[in-house]
């Protein structure tokens, strides 16, 4: 008991809450994408809209050019997780947005592109084809313009999901750098040839503000988690330690955990500053609550570079980028709560057992495939005793289940009879995250009461 | 599974794209290529029917059309009574240029295209959507217009048939 009371007084303290309310977002965001349409109006964009032929196409093509624009931006900004959102939504979230914003941006540019070919074709009685090539030919930023038409593409084709499962995480993350190229070489044209923006003083004023300052906020963003990291003080690894078959933990201390913020649920962008393995950034969630003493990551060995890590000697320096998320207990506000774990997800809940109270009577459900793949049993078991509350296992391949569903909301219910009331945490891969989420949408939680933190983004 | 994938062969595509999207660009574009030179107006997005044309067709640095309407409207009377002078034929990559313009009271009130390069279909385009804009530029501001981006060679055809009126006067 006195460790225990020793440990909470070493405990880091819990990251500031960001003061942006959810709305100040959506109205910042609408009110860009008003702007930007009303611009379109004025410049005669509706009129010619139904105006038919080929001035529907030009407007169409404008509008879709302008959005197109917008949405790569936003794209950007998500990815360079400002702190300030990511304390409001959580990063998991954000990366969601992110690929539907960059999904959109893909489609848009292609269609801009296409329609405004066609259209320059029309009016000049050519073919597509030779329409492009005149566009490139006589049209300044036309070519950066279709450069970065094929940057959004390989991008685009990069990550969907048949082609970026065959390419390795890095290779696939390096082509998505490329996104700044792109928006950087799509800007010129927009400038020059966009009818609603060439020459006009105050809707040139509009969007140059707008891109300079997304810009400038996502190099703010960017370079300020890495400088922290950097500047924090030393963190290196203190121990390493195998959990389960191909599972291990990474246990980091140091000077630099003193001026860290963080609580359990969160996870870490980690660098390891050793030959080889300092370009490759890893997720890592923390798998207890982090003190200034050590804060702990464990690790599977998923055959990439993150096993690398566990290969690592003791005193390696490493980085830490973070932290993010916000799946902690706050989120519970103090009422019971459930916890659902599956394979390496066990190991964030593990952290979050920590932080809870008794009168919250954890009920905490662990899934995995093998007996032997549960990480940390033995201290989620004592963990869980001194906060009497209870323990499910669940072991084994799916078939073993009734209808090859664990997690049916009638046995749900029936181990947790006062689930309605509770607050649930779900943490695993994202097949185990839907089959519970489902469940509990069948049984009516208040999504309100359901927090997630998705792995493998 | 590659144990220790190298950071050269996992940069190499992204490396590979950005960089021929560079070159590309600093090969091909027509400022960086053919030093074609920016400013004026621009050829794209206008629109081939006939009122709405004047404003979003071709974009003027300024939005002075209302001002230029009413210059126009009180010195019509006096355009009408003007001097015309024809100019000399200046021939462009694209085909000959002849302007002529009416001059009252020792200043061009007017100017109308006498000849414009023609022939296929791209030509008969450009010239369509430049020679009014230029027409228009050049009662406004005379010889200092602005060349229009995408038509360098027919703005400065224009500007040597407009001298050629300007040296009659």
């Amino acid at each position: 008991m006195t460790a225990r009371t020793a440990t909470k007084s070493r405990a880091l303290s819990r990251p500031q809450k960001s003061r942006l309310l959810g709305n100040d977002v959506w109205a910042v965001a609408a009110a860009i994408v008003v702007v930007t349409t009303g611009i379109w109006v004025r410049v005669g964009g509706f009129s010619q809209l139904i105006a038919g032929g080929n001035d529907t196409l030009l407007s169409l093509g404008r509008l879709a050019g302008m959005y197109a624009a917008l949405a790569a931006l936003g794209g950007l900004l998500l990815a360079a997780r400002p702190r300030s959102i990511e304390r409001k939504f959580g990063l998991d979230k954000m990366l969601g947005w992110h690929r539907v914003v960059g999904i959109t941006t893909v489609f848009l540019v292609t269609f801009h592109a296409v329609i405004d070919t066609v259209a320059w074709g029309i009016g000049a009685h050519m073919n597509p084809v030779a329409a492009l090539i005149d566009l490139i030919r006589t049209q300044q930023w036309m070519i950066a313009a279709l450069a970065a038409l094929v940057l959004f593409l390989a991008i685009g084709l990069s990550s969907w999901r048949r082609i970026r499962r065959r390419i390795a995480y890095e290779t696939w993350y390096f082509v998505h750098l490329t996104a700044y190229l792109a928006v950087l070489l799509a800007f010129g044209h927009q400038i020059t040839l966009g009818t609603d923006i060439s020459g006009r003083t105050l809707a040139l004023v509009w969007w140059i503000g707008l891109c300079s300052a997304t810009f400038a906020w996502v190099l703010m963003a960017r370079s300020g988690d890495f400088i922290r990291s950097l500047t924090r003080g030393r963190t290196v690894i203190t121990r390493i330690r195998q959990e389960a078959p191909g599972v291990g933990s990474v246990e980091i201390g140091g000077p630099g955990l003193r001026r860290l913020r963080a609580s359990a649920g969160q996870f870490f962008i980690i660098r390891v500053a050793r030959r080889g393995l300092w370009w490759q950034p890893h997720p890592f969630s923390l798998s207890a609550a982090p003190t200034r003493d050590a804060i702990r990551f464990t690790i599977k060995d998923l055959g990439d570079g993150s096993s690398d890590i566990l290969r690592t000697e003791k005193g390696t320096r490493v980085l830490l980028e973070g932290p993010y998320g916000r799946f902690t207990v706050d989120e519970a506000g103090g009422s019971r709560v459930v916890l659902f774990g599956g394979g390496v997800g066990i190991a964030p809940i593990r952290a979050l057992l920590e932080d809870l109270e008794s009168h919250q009577q954890p009920v905490v459900i662990l899934r995995c495939k093998a007996q032997d793949e549960l990480m940390h049993l033995a201290e989620i078991e004592a963990l869980i005793a001194a906060r009497k509350g209870t323990l499910h296992v669940l072991a084994g391949p799916r078939e073993w289940f009734s209808a090859g569903d664990p997690f049916r909301p009638d046995v749900l219910s029936k181990a947790v009879p006062d689930i309605r009331e509770r607050h649930s945490f779900i943490c695993g891969p994202a097949s185990f995250e839907y089959a519970i989420e489902k469940s509990l949408r069948a049984l009516k939680v208040p999504s309100k009461q359901v927090h997630r933190e998705r792995f493998g983004v | 599974m590659s144990k220790n994938p190298s950071l050269a062969r996992r940069v190499a595509p992204a490396m590979l794209l950005g960089s021929a999207a560079i070159a590309v660009v600093a090969l091909f574009d027509p400022v960086f290529g053919h030093g074609s030179g920016g400013g004026g107006g621009n050829l794209f997005a206008a629109p081939a029917t006939s009122d709405s044309g004047a404003k979003p067709g071709i974009n003027s640095g300024s939005n002075t059309s209302t001002k230029t309407n009413t210059k126009s409207k009180s010195a019509s009377a006096d355009c009408a009574n003007g001097t015309a002078i024809t100019g000399s034929v200046i021939d462009t990559r694209y085909g000959p240029v002849q302007l002529q313009a009416t001059v009252a009271s020792g200043a061009i009130c007017d100017v109308t295209p006498l000849v414009q390069p023609s022939g296929d279909g791209r030509t008969n385009y450009i010239s369509q959507q430049v020679f009014p804009y230029l027409d228009k530029q050049a009662v406004k501001v005379g010889i200092k217009f602005q060349a229009v981006s995408g038509a360098t060679y027919t703005s400065e055809g224009y500007r040597s048939a407009l001298q050629s009126i300007l040296d009659q006067m």
